[in-house]
């Protein structure tokens, strides 16, 4: 990053490989897999570029820039009635990610699905703890939420997320 | 289909175009700092222009100076928050946020009560007390002009999903401030006036920066 605030084009190629596939994959579980959401990782990329001064060394780049994504999504999702229709569109989750400590209490899609029928909050923190490893202070500076609250959501998500996938196993024949 | 790992050319196009070397800003809390010379030349410049307030002696140098120093360090703590809630990454809890905001409020309520129950005066006879007001209402809010025109500047760079938020945090940072150096000159300590004239500039500071704020953020969107 800061190779890239010294105007390497080649840092950027670099931060662009080493944060856009998470990213992407954020941001589609931000919009619910909606096709929107490569359009929204490049408006999050230009708004790095856009503000690549405010950045300074002594932050972590990765938080930085889920912050960032995250900014975008919320702005994008109150500028443009977009997020109604990612809503309709999103149904089928496509590429939710899924938390290794749930991997195999169910197959995936069981998973995706109860993931999806979380408050909104409550899977977005257990993703970012349990998927991106982000701590909990880092996921404080992104939410706007004390560290305590992001722990307690990312706590409360994975108990309903355990009890609904073992209601639903022990429903199966 | 798409790789992931490579930047889009439109997107490497727009990056190329405007690709020069730029220098970090600082953290926010040494960005905030910076405008505590602006704070601390205003409370000075204000009494030595126009003159300290008449009671000044009635008043006590601690309840004057040092009660507009108190009031100038919480200005800063909220352009500090500003600074915070305008990067990614870095917000604060909305509880810290809140308490900030309700403290400016309560701020301003309590230095009205202590400045009166230290130095009772009212508007001179003969003056219409809407005219007193007025004329502390839009001196209050011109002092914290300059703040309000790097606020602008600010809210250019703010990257916040609350633009609206972040530009009001600072508005009230920026009256606060101004507020502190126009209560050491205003001669008039009655809550009624101190809270319409003077808090009624802080709030109208803070809603223009928010309004700012959000306008800006408009725009930004609609350039991209």
């Amino acid at each position: 990053m800061v190779k890239y605030q010294d105007g390497s084009l080649e840092a950027f190629r670099e931060l662009y490989a080493q944060l856009a596939p998470d990213l992407r994959r954020y941001v589609r579980f931000l919009t619910r897999g909606s096709d929107a959401a490569d359009d929204l990782l490049q408006d999050a990329f230009l708004q790095l570029h856009r503000s690549r001064a405010a950045y300074n060394p002594a932050y972590a780049v990765r938080p930085w820039m889920f912050g960032l994504a995250r900014n975008v999504c919320l702005m994008n999702r109150r500028a443009t009635r977009r997020w109604a229709n990612i809503r309709a569109m999103g149904n089928d989750l496509p590429d939710v990610p899924i938390p290794a400590e749930v991997e195999r209490l169910a197959d995936a899609d069981v998973i995706r699905r109860c993931l999806a029928e979380l408050p909104s909050d409550h899977a977005e923190v257990l993703t970012l703890h349990h998927v991106w490893g982000f701590s909990f202070d880092e996921i404080a500076g992104m939410l706007g939420v004390s560290a305590a609250a992001a722990r307690a959501r990312a706590s409360r998500g994975m108990a309903r997320l355990r009890a609904e996938l073992e209601r639903l196993s022990s429903s199966m024949p | 289909m798409n790789n992931h790992s490579t930047p889009p050319d439109t997107l490497l196009a727009e990056v190329s175009r405007d690709l020069h070397a730029v220098r970090p800003w600082p953290t926010p809390w040494r960005d905030a700092l910076r405008l505590s010379p602006l704070a601390f030349g205003i409370i000075v410049a204000l009494p030595l222009v126009v003159g300290l307030r008449r009671d000044a002696v009635a008043v006590g140098p601690l309840v004057a100076w040092g009660v507009s120093l108190v009031q100038v360090a919480l200005g800063i703590v909220l352009i500090w928050i500003a600074t915070r809630e305008g990067r990614p990454a870095r917000r604060l809890p909305r509880g810290i946020v809140c308490a900030a905001l309700a403290g400016a409020g309560f701020m301003i309520v309590a230095v009205s009560l202590l400045t009166f129950s230290k130095s009772p005066t009212h508007v001179p006879h003969g003056v219409p007390p809407w005219i007193a007001g007025m004329v502390c209402y839009f001196g209050s809010t011109l002092a914290a002009t300059p703040f309000f025109v790097l606020a602008a500047w600010f809210h250019s760079r703010f990257v916040s999903p609350q633009p609206a938020l972040a530009g009001g945090l600072y508005g009230a940072g920026a009256a606060l401030t101004a507020n502190a150096g126009w209560r050491l000159i205003c001669p008039i300590s009655t809550p009624w006036h101190v809270l319409t004239a003077h808090g009624g500039s802080v709030i109208t500071v803070a809603l223009l920066s928010a309004l700012t704020a959000h306008l800006v953020a408009v725009r930004a969107r609609r350039i991209r």
